[in-house]
């Protein structure tokens, strides 16, 4: 029953797909994905930066980016929630391993994390900021992104199955999440005795890390990336876990 | 050489009485456990396809044939048994899975083909060739959802044929496709035979069953009725089990409602019911009641008829049609110069077919009973049914007893 073929492609293949077909129809068609970020900076700029006017050094860079770091989290693992769901048709069809379904999904919402990054990179190099060497390390920030994404995409995909209101509990969750994580406000607004509750939630320091690396030329402290590294890898093995355990019934269950 | 070894296979399907979905539901009931049914889909079918060979699965609707595919394909995993496969299976069941509407044909050959296991390569080398066997050339770069059905089933076709495996697995693929495709199709199953490949089929089409398969599985209820050659499984599908008939899964049955009968309102109103044609059953060459037949053989109509009071020299008639309403055949006594003297009571009278001639297809029968004059007594219109197999590679709805004389020249 196994057949040994290489199943990158396929993984390829299908976020190509996915990404082809989310703005099919519309006439603006992919720049929505570019488009998208960008109306929300917009929206978030004027509420914090004109109406409220917070003071915060670079506070355009520092929102794109942390948006844009948010968005891919936020839509990778909707998009990994609803991954089994949405190939129904083929994994009842056709064998192959589950698990590709969920990597296509992480793939697909990365190649609009990278057109992303792009617009970022442009502002950047308008807003004539000195470039840091240490913004090389914004990849291996993003490396940790997509593991973290994968291993909650793994978790909620399965989970999916078997309880069918999780993605209204993810929703609210994530709607949670963006505010309890430094996006629209600096990290330093939060009373220092409530920042280490704060840093629990991997996306602070991922976020976190990438402001500092890309736009102050710091290197962040080893033990808030201990900590980042650590969760992200334990809920990589739990999502494996529980997907391996439960994604060979998908079939049927779907 | 086997190619598949399935062994005491069991796969059951739990269904819950009351279903939870959500959480909340979970929360809601306390987490406790239901009592379960468990509808078992397969229970303990086995059977071994050597290498080279065309095997058939037949049976009717829910009687396990997809899932026993799927559990052979490693969609579904087994709750006991062992299934033991020797070579590359094609992973797919149905033509054009993954096919999305809203792409292009080309995109939809690089994702169907993907899906399949091809490499980008594989399918970059071969994509003329799909296209061609398609005959979709001037169409490449249109969207799928502009294409009509036989497009797409030709599209899925093509690039299913160029799967790499030693055993595939078809799932009623040739239900759909116009006759000069299905003769493509053909062809391409003669050269797999030609290549040793190995080939599962389920079908409901007995015709294509009989065709290509050298040995079939009847299924029923996930039991294991018949395996073995072609001709003798089928013969018992057809002729043996009745009891299958009757429990609501039969096509025929379906069909009742897809045939509308054209009533006509003058002749029904005027029925004076003086006699009653209170039923009409088909009988098969064993003599016994069936809604299938396969062509060529013999078939009895026995119409039972009540009379409330004496009626002298009715004449009794029948006339067949096809689903278009196209008339067949048809005859009464009076035409075959019989005659019914009188009937008082009760009266059964068989209009008996030495052959028939229909080749395939579902037949709807009117039967009347009238006067000499004319005057109807009873008159059920397309009322009662039955379904003609085809057990030859012939087409068309009739079948002439022909062969062909070729003189040596």
């Amino acid at each position: 029953m196994k057949n040994s073929q290489n199943y990158f492609e396929l993984v390829m293949r299908l976020a190509l797909t996915d990404f082809k077909m989310r703005y099919q129809g519309s006439v603006l068609g992919f720049v929505w994905t570019l488009l998208k970020p960008l109306l929300q900076f917009l929206v978030l700029y004027m509420v914090f930066s004109v109406f409220i006017r917070l003071n915060v050094p670079n506070y355009q860079l520092y929102l794109l980016l942390g948006i844009m770091i948010w968005n891919y989290f936020s839509e990778g693992t909707n998009s990994g929630l609803y991954a089994l769901l949405n190939k129904s048709n083929i994994i009842k069809k056709v064998y192959f391993p589950r698990i590709v379904v969920v990597f296509a999904s992480s793939v697909h919402t990365l190649i609009t994390l990278s057109l992303n990054l792009l617009i970022f990179l442009a502002f950047f190099l308008l807003s004539g900021k000195p470039i840091h060497l240490t913004a090389l390390l914004l990849l291996v920030d993003l490396a940790v992104l997509y593991f973290l994404v994968l291993g909650i995409s793994l978790c909620l995909s399965v989970i999916f199955l078997k309880f069918r209101d999780i993605n209204q509990i993810w929703e609210v969750f994530l709607n949670a999440a963006f505010y309890l994580s430094p996006i629209i406000y600096p990290l330093e607004f939060i009373p220092a005795k409530y920042r280490f509750f704060l840093f629990l939630n991997p996306m602070t320091g991922l976020i976190q890390y990438a402001r500092l690396t890309v736009l102050e030329g710091k290197i962040p402290n080893f033990s808030g990336v201990i900590y980042v590294v650590g969760s992200t890898i334990v809920i990589l093995i739990l999502g494996l876990f529980l997907f391996t355990r439960f994604s060979h019934k998908a079939a049927e269950e779907l | 050489m086997k190619a598949i070894d399935v062994k005491n296979i069991t796969k059951g399907f739990v269904i819950p009485h009351e279903r939870r979905d959500t959480l909340r539901e979970w929360i809601a009931t306390g987490f406790k456990s239901h009592p379960k049914d468990v509808f078992k889909a397969l229970d303990d079918v086995s059977f071994t396809v050597d290498k080279g060979e065309f095997f058939g699965i037949i049976g009717r609707n829910g009687s396990g044939k997809s899932t026993l595919l799927k559990v052979l394909a490693g969609i579904y995993p087994v709750d006991s048994g062992k299934v033991v496969t020797h070579g590359k299976i094609s992973p797919f069941l149905e033509l054009g899975v993954g096919f999305n509407a809203e792409l292009s044909a080309r995109d939809n050959i690089y994702l169907n083909g993907t899906v399949l296991g091809l490499s980008k390569k594989e399918i970059d080398a071969q994509f003329d060739d799909i296209i061609a066997f398609a005959e979709l050339e001037k169409f490449v770069d249109q969207k799928l959802k502009n294409f009509s059905s036989g497009m797409q089933v030709r599209l899925a076709f093509s690039v299913a044929i160029k799967a790499k495996a030693e055993i595939y697995l078809m799932d009623e693929v040739l239900a759909v496709g116009d006759m000069a495709f299905q003769q493509k199709c053909f062809e391409v199953f003669r050269e797999f035979k030609k290549q040793g490949k190995t080939l599962i089929f389920v079908s409901h089409d007995l015709t294509s069953v009989r065709r290509f398969c050298d040995r079939c599985l009847y299924l029923k209820q996930g039991h294991e009725m018949a395996l073995g050659k072609t001709e003798e499984v089928l013969d018992k599908y057809v002729y043996e089990d009745r009891q299958g008939l009757n429990e609501a899964s039969a096509p025929v049955h379906q069909n009742k409602n897809e045939i509308p009968t054209k009533t006509d309102n003058v002749k029904i109103q005027s029925v004076t019911k003086q006699a009653e044609i209170t039923q009409v059953r088909f009988l098969d060459k064993t003599d016994t009641e069936n809604d299938t037949f396969i062509s060529g053989d013999a078939m009895t109509v026995e119409i039972s008829i009540q009379t409330r009071k004496k009626i002298s020299d009715p004449v009794i008639g029948i006339v067949f049609f096809d689903n278009n309403h196209v008339e067949c055949f048809g005859t009464n006594t009076e035409l075959r110069n019989e005659t019914i003297r009188c009937i008082e009571g009760n009266k059964v009278v068989r209009f008996e077919i030495e052959a028939n001639m229909i080749l395939q297809g579902d037949i709807a029968v009117t039967v009347a009973i009238h006067s000499r004059t004319g005057e109807p007594y009873d008159w059920h219109d397309k009322k009662y049914h039955f379904r003609v197999m085809n057990n030859t590679s012939d087409v068309g709805l009739v079948r002439f007893p022909s062969h062909w004389q070729i003189n040596p020249s």
